[in-house]
């Protein structure tokens, strides 16, 4: 009966690793993708890893990765009968993906209600009540006025955390100790929170002193279904954003486990959920632990739990939407061993995380076992300020969280992104940190531990192997090394971009 | 033989005292190095030091040794600009858009006090005062687009 629903050509409304990652599976599964790319994007890899694909121009994300009706129309034009929306860009938007459906194609993800409901930091916060989940003291007012948000954060009680109510992504976020600091914090947020959604409105939340970062995936189907597939944690951050994600967490025992994925799956259940999800919980150092939000769309972070899992969300996220049964029952699903995931950024760590660009000369490869390169980019690709800095996920699965840690570390000696400033030193000075082996991984992590973050002195022999290499590579060489270094300087030449 | 090199923008000399295609020995800071070449891919380097094996990533001026990177080249002849830029120079690390200006010319700052909030990937960033003085001079205005690179602030 639902033969003719099969999914059979996937149109992907995304770039980058994200966009490749959801090419992979369902060219697995049989079915044909379509990617998008832009001006900019001619040569990614994301463009030619699909069977087809389309140039959306150039411009503004609103004319490109924004624009939902060009999309649809090319998704209509090519034939295919679904979109994948990745995560970010119109992944939660929910006219999108009523739009979707009503040009007749499925839309990979949960039905715009869904969206619509979880996506508002208000409504969500409301529902989650109803069902019976804590969620943090707070304001969600519509008086924004700075007189009466100063009342209700003395109400709340100092410190308190001023976000923007459409954000995300830490955008529109700041942390403000008292009130003197509050006036200039809100300034920042509402214009940072406008420039990103078009909306400065602005909630106050209680801000917890040592919190750690724990979200359950969830995967629900159409037929009643409801799952978790555990927690991963993802306290690390800088600028708000995750730059680090394991399952297990360190922190979570059986038993607070279970309790926090029977919330989830009270949540799932009590908003009727389609799809793969993600419940973001802040635990405190008490156990207690309080909703976030929920993101209705696929994470950055679900490799790690698909590396303990064993199992392929992107595939979960298409049997779903054609409306197959989800294939297992929760009690088949066990966490084995432990995942870690790092987001390598083109940026600088050492200079307040200040986003980087510039040509990648070699990104490298891995020859560590049980190690995994989700990455959108290619050797010679630029990196530009147009879009999000993260270069790859780079994500090693252990039996233990010492040896995951073990082999990401090593991992993080072969993929280098030469010719860029990247955050790679710094992510294997987080993983080499005794306090992140203990797991002290609250979400401040970054602060806390800053000065045994900072870069290290490199060992004489190091330099002097180095030195070696180079007096090797400059004499009058035969043979291959010349060959490649002409091609290096030729592609340099070509872009037309030099390296700064 | 003496050579110069520029090692993470440092300049150190070093003394080769024998060179082939497979075999290098030399001094660097007192201490004598005899490392071979055992083989190479398009990327890699495979050296000998004693009796440790080590895989050395060599692209353009880029070496990394277990995992630590190196930026070794050739001394430049002349310095270049970047170079001669000091800390009364704020420049702006990236293209973006002058979102705020904190400071007007002729205020006197300190070191590390808020000079500007800059826009650049969707995200703020600020632009603090590199030594304490008195601002000179203001380049742009608030809703200005600037490249990389490019001096902002003159401080005095």
């Amino acid at each position: 009966m639902q033969k003719n629903n099969k999914i059979k050509k996937i149109l992907i409304a995304n770039r980058g690793e994200i966009a490749i990652r959801v090419s992979q599976t369902a060219k697995e599964m049989g079915i044909k993708t379509v990617s998008l790319y832009t001006e900019e994007e001619l040569n990614l890899p994301h463009k030619s890893y699909s069977d087809e694909s389309y140039n959306l121009g150039s411009g503004p994300l609103k004319d490109t990765y924004l624009n939902q009706d060009k999309i649809i129309d090319i998704a209509k034009k090519c034939g295919a009968d679904a979109i994948h929306p990745g995560y970010g860009f119109l992944s939660e938007k929910s006219s999108f993906a009523k739009k979707v459906k009503e040009a007749g194609l499925i839309f990979i993800g949960p039905s715009p209600e869904s969206i619509d409901l979880m996506g508002d930091k208000k409504t969500s916060k409301i529902k989650i009540q109803e069902l019976g989940v804590p969620s943090i003291p707070g304001y969600h007012g519509d008086n924004q006025e700075m007189s009466h948000l100063i009342k209700e954060a003395h109400k709340i009680g100092f410190p308190v955390l001023i976000k923007a109510s459409a954000g995300g992504g830490g955008k529109g976020m700041r942390i403000v100790f008292n009130e003197n600091e509050f006036q200039a914090a809100l300034e920042g947020a509402k214009r940072e929170a406008l420039n990103a959604f078009s909306d400065d409105t602005v909630l106050l939340e209680k801000y917890i002193t040592s919190p750690r970062h724990i979200e359950i995936q969830v995967m629900s189907d159409q037929h009643g279904n409801h799952t978790h597939l555990f927690e991963r944690e993802c306290s690390i951050q800088r600028r708000y954003q995750k730059i680090l994600e394991e399952s297990p967490s360190p922190a979570v025992s059986p038993e607070l486990r279970s309790r926090m994925t029977e919330a989830a799956l009270k949540i799932t259940k009590g908003i009727n959920y389609e799809g793969a999800g993600t419940i973001e919980l802040i635990l405190d150092t008490d156990g207690s632990f309080y909703f976030l939000e929920m993101n209705t769309r696929l994470q950055v972070e679900h490799p790690v739990t698909e590396m303990v899992t064993g199992l392929d969300l992107v595939k979960l996220q298409i049997m779903v939407a054609q409306g197959d049964k989800l294939p297992y029952i929760q009690s088949d699903i066990k966490q084995r061993g432990h995942a870690i995931e790092v987001r390598l950024y083109a940026e600088d760590p050492d200079n307040d995380f200040l986003p980087s660009i510039g040509t990648i000369k070699k990104i490298g490869k891995s020859s560590v076992r049980d190690t995994r390169l989700d990455c959108g980019y290619v050797d010679g690709n630029v990196v530009t300020i147009s879009f999000d800095p993260m270069l790859a996920k780079l994500i090693s699965w252990g039996e233990s969280r010492d040896s995951a840690t073990k082999k990401l570390n090593l991992a993080l000696n072969e993929i280098l992104f030469l010719g860029l400033k990247t955050n790679r030193d710094y992510l294997k000075r987080i993983l080499t940190l005794p306090e992140f082996k203990e797991g002290l991984t609250f979400t401040h992590f970054v602060k806390t531990y800053e000065a045994g973050l900072k870069p290290k002195e490199p060992n004489q022999e190091h330099l002097a192997l180095a030195v070696a290499a180079y007096l090797f590579n400059s004499q009058e060489m035969t043979g291959p090394k010349q060959i490649f270094n002409k091609t290096t300087t030729a592609w340099e030449n070509l872009s037309g971009f030099r390296n700064i | 033989m003496k050579k110069t090199i520029e090692l993470n923008n440092e300049l150190i000399d070093i003394d080769i005292i024998e060179q082939n295609p497979k075999f290098v020995l030399f001094n660097l800071e007192g201490r004598e190095y005899t490392v071979s070449l055992e083989s190479s891919d398009d990327y890699r380097l495979n050296l000998a030091f004693n009796q440790y094996n080590k895989t050395v990533v060599a692209v353009d001026s880029h070496f990394v040794v277990d995992g630590v990177e190196f930026s070794i080249k050739a001394p430049r002849r002349s310095r270049s600009k970047s170079k001669a830029t000091g800390l009364h120079q704020m420049t702006s690390p990236m293209p973006g858009k002058i979102l705020k200006i904190f400071v007007k010319e002729g205020s006197e700052v300190i070191l590390g006090s808020p000079i500007l909030v800059m826009e650049a990937m969707k995200m703020e960033h600020t632009i603090k005062a590199g030594m304490s003085g008195k601002i000179e001079k203001i380049y742009f205005k608030e809703g200005d687009q600037v490249a990389g690179g490019v001096e902002l602030v003159k401080l005095c």
